[in-house]
């Protein structure tokens, strides 16, 4: 099955960031998807049922840990690999982080090619 | 064939605009398909109706709509504003990503910037930067050095066996260069009027100033092999990360020369202890309460107890007239080589240099002033058998010591300060020093020398009674310490040394037949002993003169 991919992230300069630091994976059959609030960015993973979220920490409507953490104990959704986006400067924090059960966490401005490579290792291309 | 990205997202999606298509889809009033240009199925349905239209992005057929004639030209219209808008929003997602690529470039070199003093290592980054963001085959950062203007390579890579052709580009782009302190692309080396005469495999070239405000501090070279020519972009990039290291190179140089000269200051200050440090012991800044000589101000003065002691070359005009000046001037500081050891080694410090005489401190216990007086003796004993062997005469010193309060202190105006000591007890230890030859002791300690001593004596020595030196009023009881004296003189007064004892003892108590009994039978095992001598006829002339009644048995010294 291919892979799917889900953005969650208010801004939108930084969900079209990501699209297209990730876009060489489109031609590899990874469908890329994207939402604007967490709320939206939940339901969209319930549907999609990915295999890895960018998951933004600071949103309106439910923040990233809320959807992480809802995200995480739906048993349906196991092996959706969760990536929490963090401020530079914003000190992450860890503690929720795992508590919520975050795989990773990633600090913006991020590092295109790092990004890149992640997502690459993490869905085994 | 692949299929148009563009047309692929629009038509296979989850977002908006493919929720908005399938919308438009819905309304047509038959099934409708768009297909791509391999006739598979993108979006809808196959249709029955044979009526088609082309789907074209930038004069490209991207895939063809098939149904109902209305239906496919409502759709083509609508599906070609999306096809633009999703172009638009990519090549935006494109710009972004670059832009943003680039900050985050920008923003490491920064944080490595951060963490890198010196201007190699800037530089090394600077061009791995730049390799990563402008496409090029050689890179060079050169420092333009201050005033020589001669040129400093800093950091380099790629092509580097044509360096002479390279460099005698750079010159000539250096003094364009200095003048207009500009970044500028030579598209086209084979034919820039800067570079034409230049063999060289790099076919276009990229440059910006290093530069801090107006002035130029070097410059960063990029150049390509490839048929491509550097754009606006490039060297917008390029002229960011020249910026910053430009001010990362200029602090560094500032650093490693303020760096320097801390060092040198440093140094000479060194130098000036290590100088003042002869004239004025660290010590007694030191006791002053400052850490330097320049912190001394006039008036600086401790008052403390110390031993002081004099320390004098006997006979010493004798002693020098078969040398000339220059030969004395090198045997006392041969002399003051071997004796300046023995006093700091026993935590005493030299106060001043009186020709022949040393004056000494002993700020700790008045047992490291008596130690070092025998020490010295013992260093002299070793330096005359020395001369000996060169036939040459032997040194003979008299060591006078005092203890007592002392002010130490600063005296002098404002063009000239000496450390100076204000004090009896200088005046004291002189005298003692003067008594030696009198007596015929090498050292001769007073009774506060004694008396302020931590440990008991563990060296030979006996009084002398008691003396009034001249100008003092008060009578002191003075030691003569004869552990260092020679080996035959010593045992002699340690075996007299009961006797002699006994002798004053009459002496004092007036019963002048009995000391002159006693120092008579010192002499005759050491005739030497010229105290003993002095007070045998002392005594010889109390027996017939008889003393007064305020005598109290102090010898007057008149001498100095």
């Amino acid at each position: 099955m291919p892979a799917k991919i889900v953005i969650v992230d208010d801004e939108m300069h930084i969900r079209a960031l990501i699209e297209q630091t990730l876009e060489e994976l489109e031609d590899e059959g990874v469908t890329i998807l994207t939402a604007a609030n967490g709320q939206a960015g939940l339901q969209l993973i319930e549907r999609e049922k990915p295999n890895l979220v960018f998951l933004d920490v600071m949103m309106p409507r439910m923040n990233g840990f809320e959807v992480c953490k809802s995200v995480k104990s739906n048993r349906k959704l196991d092996g959706t690999y969760i990536i929490m986006l963090t401020a530079k400067g914003q000190e992450f924090d860890r503690q929720k982080g795992e508590e919520v059960g975050a795989d990773m966490y990633m600090t913006k401005p991020f590092n295109p090619d790092a990004l890149l490579d992640n997502a690459r290792e993490i869905l085994g291309l | 064939m692949t299929i148009n990205k563009h047309l692929r997202t629009l038509c296979t999606k989850s977002n908006e605009e493919n929720a908005f298509l399938r919308q438009l889809l819905r309304q047509c009033s038959a099934p409708l398909g768009i297909f791509a240009p391999n006739h598979s199925l993108l979006l809808g349905a196959h249709s029955t109706d044979n009526h088609q239209a082309l789907i074209q992005l930038d004069n490209e057929t991207v895939g063809y709509i098939k149904g109902k004639a209305q239906d496919v030209a409502f759709i083509k219209d609508a599906l070609t504003v999306l096809l633009h808008k999703e172009a638009a929003r990519k090549e935006m997602g494109k710009e972004v990503l670059q832009l943003y690529r680039e900050i985050n470039l920008i923003y490491d070199f920064s944080e490595q910037l951060a963490s890198t003093i010196d201007p190699p290592g800037i530089s090394r980054i600077a061009l791995e930067q730049a390799k990563k963001l402008i496409a090029c085959d050689a890179g060079r950062v050169l420092l333009f050095e201050e005033g020589t203007k001669a040129i400093k390579l800093l950091a380099q890579f790629g092509q580097t066996s044509r360096d002479e052709h390279i460099i005698a580009f750079q010159q000539e782009i250096i003094d364009r260069f200095l003048a207009e302190a500009k970044a500028d692309i030579i598209a086209d080396t084979k034919v820039d009027h800067r570079t034409k005469d230049i063999p060289t495999p790099l076919t276009s070239l990229l440059y910006a100033p290093l530069r801090i405000g107006e002035r130029v501090i070097g410059m960063i070279v990029l150049g390509t092999t490839a048929a491509h020519t550097y754009k606006a972009n490039d060297l917008k990039i390029l002229n960011t990360l020249a910026l910053q290291a430009a001010s990362a190179i200029e602090s560094s140089l500032l650093y490693e020369k303020n760096i320097q000269e801390i060092q040198s200051r440093e140094a000479a200050l060194k130098r000036m202890h290590d100088a003042t440090k002869k004239f004025v012991p660290h010590d007694f800044i030191k006791l002053l309460g400052r850490e330097s000589i320049e912190e001394i101000v006039l008036g600086d003065q401790v008052q403390r107890d110390v031993t002081v002691m004099f320390l004098d070359i006997r006979d010493y005009t004798s002693f020098s007239e078969s040398m000339t000046p220059d030969e004395n001037f090198k045997f006392l500081n041969r002399y003051i080589g071997r004796l300046e050891p023995v006093i700091t080694g026993n935590r005493g410090m030299i106060m001043s240099f009186l020709g022949d005489g040393i004056l000494a401190l002993f700020l700790h216990d008045t047992d490291d002033a008596l130690q070092a007086g025998i020490d010295i003796h013992h260093t002299v004993a070793r330096y005359n058998r020395e001369r000996a062997k060169k036939n040459r005469r032997p040194l003979r010193l008299g060591i006078g010591m005092h203890h007592g309060p002392l002010i130490m202190g600063i005296l002098g105006n404002d063009q000239r300060q000496e450390a100076n000591l204000v004090s009896d007890t200088v005046n004291t230890a002189s005298r003692m020093e003067g008594l030696t030859k009198y007596y015929g002791a090498s050292i001769i300690a007073s009774e506060s020398v004694f008396t302020n001593m931590k440990k008991t004596p563990g060296f030979g020595y006996r009084s002398l009674g008691k003396v009034q030196v001249k100008g003092k009023r008060k009578a002191l009881e003075i030691f003569d310490v004869f552990e260092s004296d020679p080996q035959p003189l010593f045992f002699k007064k340690q075996e007299t040394r009961r006797g002699f004892q006994q002798g004053l003892l009459h002496y004092h108590q007036r019963s002048f037949d009995q000391a002159t009994a006693a120092f008579a039978k010192v002499l005759s095992i050491n005739p030497e002993d010229r105290a003993a001598q002095l007070y045998l006829n002392n005594a010889i002339q109390y027996l017939t003169s008889g003393v007064g009644t305020d005598w109290e048995g102090v010898e007057i010294m008149e001498i100095k």
